[in-house]
């Protein structure tokens, strides 16, 4: 991913009024965080781990070890999503909620093949991210996926 | 024990735990963990149940005790009641 590119990244899932806010801070922080890794070239479309853990860590962390194991990427592990968390530090979950459901969007979007999701296996919101945007837009683009329950 | 300040923690977030587990900031983790959060989920069903008229009269008392039971005060039960 080149640096324009991880630019424009971000700023799509940035509300129009938040540009300007955090357009001087991107720049930077994009400059020195965008690296095209070999984990991000498999995340391209494929190797694309996702989860939901209504609240338990343990299913983040699950994720993400599943991941990093096999060179698959979770959307916090993307240059988009590393950028996104120190952007929105500080701000509420109502700022931030929005852009990071914007993120999630364009990461099922761009899935293709085969994908993995890790759960709660006490359960999950039908109203998470998971159950109303990603999962849909997965479904509806015959994306292939493998489920991993996490107690 | 779930308190107002869990309360006000779930509220922030409103209700997404995905969204607490990725930007929760240091001090909201130290206050609140998985188990908070799924004991508030479960409470808020359970209200919504009987708050529905699809609960026993044995369930609701059922309810009333687990909320006595799991809440520091009547003010948090309230806001419970009040969310669900």
């Amino acid at each position: 991913m080149s640096h324009a590119e991880g630019a424009l990244e971000i700023a799509s899932v940035i509300p129009i009024g938040k540009v300007a806010r955090v357009a001087s801070v991107a720049g930077e922080v994009v400059e020195k965080a965008i690296v095209n890794t070999t984990k991000e070239a498999a995340a391209k479309g494929g190797g694309r781990v996702f989860w939901s853990g209504g609240g338990n860590e343990a299913v983040e962390a699950a994720a993400r070890k599943f991941a990093t194991n096999n060179g698959m990427t979770t959307l916090e592990m993307t240059n988009a999503g590393k950028n996104l968390t120190n952007l929105t530090q500080g701000m509420s979950w109502a700022e931030k909620g929005p852009m990071w459901q914007r993120l999630s969007t364009q990461f099922a979007k761009g899935a293709n093949g085969t994908v993995h999701v890790f759960q709660n296996a006490g359960g999950i919101n039908i109203k998470s991210v998971w159950g109303a945007i990603e999962y849909p837009i997965l479904k509806q683009n015959g994306v292939n996926i493998i489920y991993h329950t996490v107690p | 024990m779930i308190t107002l300040k869990h309360i006000e923690i779930y509220k922030s977030y409103n209700g997404d735990g995905d969204g607490f587990v990725r930007c929760a900031t240091p001090e909201e983790k130290a206050i609140m963990d998985y188990k908070h959060w799924s004991l508030i989920e479960s409470l808020i069903q359970d209200i919504s149940l009987v708050k529905k008229g699809l609960a026993s009269e044995t369930y609701m008392k059922t309810i009333d005790e687990r909320l006595k039971e799991n809440c520091d005060s009547k003010e948090t039960i309230r806001a419970l009641r009040d969310m669900a």
